[in-house]
């Protein structure tokens, strides 16, 4: 009776992230610039190859542990449960991608053209070795009934510089979402508008921050993901349809979240991104001082 | 450890060494310089926010409070002589001397050190105060530098063509009062798509390359400007190779036309992002001084 021996060799799956990250951002063309967010669509060049390529890679099981922990107590104790399936890309394989976000950063003037010394030649070569490092790309997979934790639904700020989401199928009713954050009567659009009030109003910002604190932060209880809807403290004011292969972009101090519709699969490639260090010498802007402002 | 000195019997200097004078140095204290920097008031400021063809621009009018001083302190740093320069580089150095700028007349690199109250001044009207950039504070180095175009100065290569600059976004802050100079800027119209084009990325773009307005384009610009054909580079084409020349009065033709044209009035600043094709207007044979002006542009 002989052994079936399997090589290693036979199960690493092997991918062409080259060809299935690679985006189709060659000109402005295809950009649709709102201010504070971007679309652009038809964003891949091959995205049913990058599809295949992101689901052969595996997720955590966190969502499993959720799953069992909401139907036995209604809390997930481990942090933060975004609702979903989360996958943990690994961003140096999806270099391409990545620099098709940049590129689209400079594109609708996020980011200044400066970097254009990273767009060619040698410049380029050495930058794409260091632009992963400045990313994180995750994979999320909603579906119906997904648990998450209470408040996880909260439109919220990132913690990267820049974000975006990348639709991976046509989800009708689910959509990326923009907000105001509401107090007292008055909108707040971004994390600045608020440092800004604090300039002013300090006791303001207290009480915007203890009641965010409270009701913005995800909590140990856990529910069946529902959209997030328009309180008294949150206004909706842009969104975005979830179209497969179409890329939104914007910054990180915005209030934002995906809104899904709760029916079928919403699939989607989140990417963040923080602002690449430049060379040393173009700094030189260290001094500020808010007092020769006009 | 014993102490070392190194040996400085040297023959005596054959002439008298002069001396330096600490106050022959151009020197300027905090306060002066937040001063030279500071903004008017923005109700002071006439602001005209536009969109032509897809430019967007700014025309600040009395955006300094004290111009004079701000031009006083900036005429105090040398420029390269490009236009001897050139000539002697073509002997000395295949062409290449040491500015690499391709700029019209006198540029003076502005040391940034000095700037950082402008810089913040600028921000908080362009970014703040008029949202006209998205760019993140921390996103923005500015780098400084000024133009000086005066009468009778030359061309290089045809540089009063229309080019777009190698950054993202300019400020240029006029010190001296020329309506009639201006910066200009230009579009292409394929006369057989009919598709209008406003710099190298449309003309590049695949569409402009499947159509055919890119090889109309560069057999055009060959033909009429002597610009020097380059099928083995992505634009396709190289600048022309003709030096030195009397500076042409450029403000478009039949090929390249003008759309905007924003006037060097003094204390007004123009800005514009530097990717669409633009170039200097300036009668260097008939104007009787020089246009003298503060670019500050976001790298």
């Amino acid at each position: 009776m002989g052994f079936e021996i399997k090589k290693f060799r036979d199960q690493i799956k092997e991918v062409d992230w080259e060809k299935s990250s690679a985006p189709n951002t060659e000109t402005e063309e295809g950009i649709d610039d709102y201010g504070d967010y971007v679309v652009i669509d038809n964003f891949l060049r091959n995205p049913d190859d990058f599809i295949d390529a992101a689901l052969s890679c595996p997720a955590d099981w966190l969502d499993q542990v959720a799953t069992v922990t909401h139907r036995e107590e209604g809390k997930f104790p481990y942090g933060n449960k975004e609702a979903g399936i989360s996958q943990l890309l690994v961003p140096h394989y999806m270099t391409p991608l990545l620099f098709g976000v940049y590129k689209s950063l400079i594109d609708c003037e996020f980011l200044p053209a400066d970097c254009n010394m990273n767009l060619d030649g040698a410049g380029m070569q050495k930058f794409l070795l260091r632009l992963p490092q400045y990313c994180s790309t995750v994979g999320t997979l909603m579906y119906p009934e997904c648990i998450c934790s209470v408040n996880s639904n909260v439109p919220s700020f990132t913690q990267w510089n820049y974000n975006a989401t990348l639709f991976l199928n046509d989800s009708p009713d689910s959509e990326w979402t923009l907000w105001d954050f509401v107090w007292d009567g008055k909108s707040y659009s971004n994390a600045e508008d608020i440092f800004e009030e604090g300039n002013e109003n300090p006791e303001r910002v207290e009480q915007m921050g203890e009641w965010l604190n409270g009701n913005g932060i995800p909590k140990i209880e856990s529910q069946v993901y529902e959209k997030f809807k328009d309180t008294d403290h949150f206004m909706q004011t842009r969104s975005v349809d979830a179209v497969k292969n179409r890329l939104v972009l914007h910054r990180g101090h915005t209030f934002s979240a995906i809104n899904y519709s709760g029916n079928d699969e919403l699939y989607m490639l989140k990417i963040g991104m923080n602002e690449i260090p430049k060379p040393k010498a173009q700094d030189g802007n260290e001094f500020t001082n808010d007092e020769v402002y006009s | 450890m014993t102490k070392f000195i190194p040996d400085i019997s040297f023959p005596p200097p054959k002439f008298k060494i002069p001396p330096v004078h600490q106050d022959d140095i151009p020197q300027f204290t905090f306060a002066e310089l937040l001063e030279i920097s500071r903004f008017n008031d923005i109700d002071k400021m006439d602001i005209q926010v536009g969109d032509k063809g897809g430019t967007r621009f700014l025309y600040v009018h009395n955006i300094l409070e004290n111009p004079l001083d701000m031009r006083k302190m900036l005429m105090q740093f040398p420029a390269e002589n490009r236009a001897k320069s050139a000539k002697e580089a073509l002997k000395l150095n295949k062409g290449t001397s040491f500015s690499t700028s391709k700029a019209p007349g006198l540029q003076q690199p502005i040391e940034r050190q000095l700037m950082p109250a402008f810089g913040n001044e600028l921000f908080f009207l362009i970014g703040h105060r008029l949202n006209f950039i998205k760019y993140r504070r921390e996103s923005i180095n500015w780098k400084y530098f000024s133009n000086c175009f005066y009468p009778g100065m030359t061309a290089w290569n045809r540089n009063y063509l229309p080019h777009m600059d190698p950054f993202s976004y300019a400020a240029n802050i006029f010190l001296t009062d020329h309506p009639k100079a201006c910066t200009t800027f230009f579009k292409y119209t394929d006369p057989v798509t009919g598709i209008e084009s406003f710099n190298l990325y449309d003309i590049c773009s695949q569409k402009s390359v499947e159509n055919g307005t890119k090889e109309r384009y560069i057999k055009q610009i060959t033909d009429r400007y002597g610009y020097l054909p380059a099928p083995e580079i992505p634009n396709g084409f190289k600048s022309p190779n003709v030096q030195a020349e009397p500076w042409e009065f450029w403000k478009g033709d039949d090929f390249y036309e003008d759309y905007l044209e924003l006037p060097s009035c003094f204390n007004t600043m123009s800005f514009y992002a530097g990717k669409r094709w633009h170039s200097a207007c300036y009668d260097a044979q008939n104007e009787e001084s020089a246009r003298y002006s503060l670019v500050a542009v976001i790298e």
